[in-house]
């Protein structure tokens, strides 16, 4: 089964030995903590066979057949290499990894999605979502092209009274870098590697979506169904990537995502060179 | 900045009166369907037909014809890459059409970036690489004064704020919300100033911007590329189907309906699409003739 827990002199990290899953964050330096549970759920992309809309989800358009997420898989098998790194598999095209560093202040989560099987009929857009115990009342933060970050309210629009017609779709945003969820006591950030699109669906749940893969194109001009493969992935795209989890007090946050958010923009660049140290160095 | 381009070379407007800008321009999106080279040479014209080469040596050409003629150019990546190609010859008649201001260049970046997925280093950069270039090779006349975002999908704040801090003066999109844009023609707020940062103080990051009428389209019944099947305007009384009485009808009526939507006497139409102008005489030859047979009617007292 899992570890308890992993942890480093900022972070601990529970998880639940019954089902592997995240279970707890814990703020060592605020003596915070929060539920926290994360899992992989999917869409069932729409194929525009309805009664409503003739929509199809695609390359351009979000459109869910149905608002509830499908599980990929309700207990991870995990495996533990050593005490800050827990390996997570939900099933054979998901699967996760969760480290702390020991100097970071962030809880590290590299999850790997793909090839997104379709040998159903189903298109699937993928989500990572993280359900905590705090309480956003419908409220969730993004930033704009990484810089400031604007606050965004579930079914709300600030310049007009908004008639919702996609419960889900009608909820997401671009996130190029952060994302958060916040009470007076607790705020949770996720900093991404990429830009993605997130959103809160319910209080104090903030999902991200990882990967999409369609059948059927949404008819925007591009004329085909996003569906990725190569011949490196003849069966469908793989893609990894990282997010980062930062829980603070609500004060305290931005001077925690800030740079994280910086640091993951402007990485090391790493270069090798065989043999001993270059020349005349 | 002696020239005559910029704010300089505007055309005289005429107050009292209901005043329609064609705003004549090619979208060239800088890859899609086709690569950007493609989209440069016309290759693979099966795919989607368009040829951004033969764009720029035919619009040039028509401007060349008449000085009042007017274009707007956007994407310095296809830009750049017919400018190198160019003989002197051609740069210099080029640069005299941008220093009177007949030739402008508008947003000027590199490309018309997402606003979604961007980064923001990563748009200053790009915006950095087109108005280099513009600058390096114009000067002053060839620095946009408004951005130009016609087709992204939604707009972001950080967006309207660099724009400002670059020092545009103004912004015009296609996309937004259907719901926004019915409440927006309602309150006549399709113009409007977006204040695009908490942290800057005003006026900073404040940026005039402009809802266009119809995406980037023309109104209907006015597109005159080879790409569209509207009627040419057929104004020789010994020929059949001599028409001009009813376009210029239909132009009224078309600005009059447009101008119900927007607050002032000036009202913009967007007189292209996606890779217009690859035979840009069949534009400029009707809207020379739709400009004359309006204007005639309205000093005849049409407002």
């Amino acid at each position: 089964g899992p570890p308890a827990a992993i942890q480093n002199k900022f972070v601990r990290a529970t998880f639940d030995p019954a089902t592997g899953l995240l279970d707890s964050l814990t703020n060592l330096e605020t003596q915070q903590t929060i539920r926290l549970t994360q899992n992989f759920y999917w869409y069932n992309a729409s194929d525009g066979k309805s009664s409503i809309s003739d929509q199809a989800s695609g390359a351009y358009i979000f459109r869910p057949n149905s608002s509830s997420p499908f599980i990929i898989s309700c207990t991870a098998e995990t495996e533990s290499i050593q005490l800050q790194e827990v390996r997570q598999q939900f099933g054979p095209w998901v699967s996760q990894v969760i480290r702390l560093h020991s100097n970071s202040k962030a809880l590290e989560m590299e999850w790997t999605v793909g090839p997104v099987p379709i040998a159903d009929g189903l298109g699937k857009e993928v989500i990572t979502r993280l359900d905590s115990s705090i309480a956003s009342s419908g409220v969730f933060y993004t930033d704009s092209n990484g810089r400031e970050v604007l606050r965004r309210k579930k079914d709300f629009r600030p310049t007009w009274d908004l008639r919702q017609t996609e419960p889900v779709a009608g909820n997401y945003y671009p996130i190029n870098s952060r994302a958060y969820i916040k009470d007076d006591k607790d705020q949770l950030t996720v900093v991404t590697d990429r830009s993605q699109g997130g959103s809160s669906i319910h209080d104090g749940s903030l999902e991200i979506m990882l990967h999409r893969r369609l059948l059927h194109d949404d008819w925007r001009g591009v004329g085909e169904p996003l569906n990725e493969m190569s011949g490196v992935f003849p069966l469908g795209l793989v893609v990894r990537g990282r997010l980062l989890l930062s829980l603070t007090p609500p004060a305290l946050a931005a001077d925690a995502h800030r740079p994280l958010a910086q640091e993951n923009v402007l990485q090391p660049l790493l270069s090798f060179t065989e043999g001993g140290p270059p020349p005349g160095s | 900045d002696t020239s005559s381009c910029g704010y300089k070379s505007c055309h005289a407007t005429v107050p009292n009166m209901l005043n329609v800008h064609l705003v004549p321009h090619t979208h060239d999106d800088v890859g899609w369907l086709k690569t950007v080279d493609q989209y440069f040479y016309g290759g693979r014209n099966d795919i989607q037909h368009a040829g951004v080469q033969y764009i720029l040596d035919s619009v040039v050409g028509q401007l060349l014809q008449n000085p009042e003629r007017r274009f707007i150019y956007v994407e310095t990546a296809f830009f750049y890459r017919w400018w190198k190609n160019q003989p002197p010859s051609m740069q210099k008649a080029v640069r005299q059409l941008v220093d009177q201001g007949r030739l402008e260049f508008v947003n000027g970046g590199w490309c018309m970036s997402d606003e979604a997925t961007t980064h923001y280093s990563a748009v200053i950069d790009q915006m950095t690489l087109g108005l280099r270039f513009l600058n390096d090779t114009f000067g002053p006349c060839g620095r946009p004064r408004v951005a130009w975002h016609i087709d992204p999908f939604g707009h972001a704040r950080e967006h309207a704020s660099m724009f400002a801090q670059m020092g545009y003066d103004g912004f015009f999109f296609g996309r937004l919300d259907y719901q926004d844009r019915t409440n927006r023609i309602r309150t006549l707020e399709q113009e409007l100033l977006w204040r695009a940062s908490e942290s800057l103080e005003p006026p900073y990051a404040d940026l005039f911007t402009g809802i266009l009428p119809n995406g980037y389209n023309p109104p209907k019944g006015f597109c005159w590329d080879q790409s569209c099947d509207d009627a040419p305007i057929m104004d020789d009384p010994d020929l059949e189907d001599y028409n001009v009485d009813d376009v210029v009808q239909r132009f009224a009526a078309a600005a009059n309906s447009q101008a119900m939507a927007y607050k002032t006497k000036h009202i913009i139409m967007t007189m292209g699409s996606d890779f217009q102008y690859e035979n840009a005489n069949l534009w400029y030859k009707n809207l020379d003739k739709l400009i004359r047979y309006v204007n005639t009617r309205q000093a005849n007292g049409s407002q």
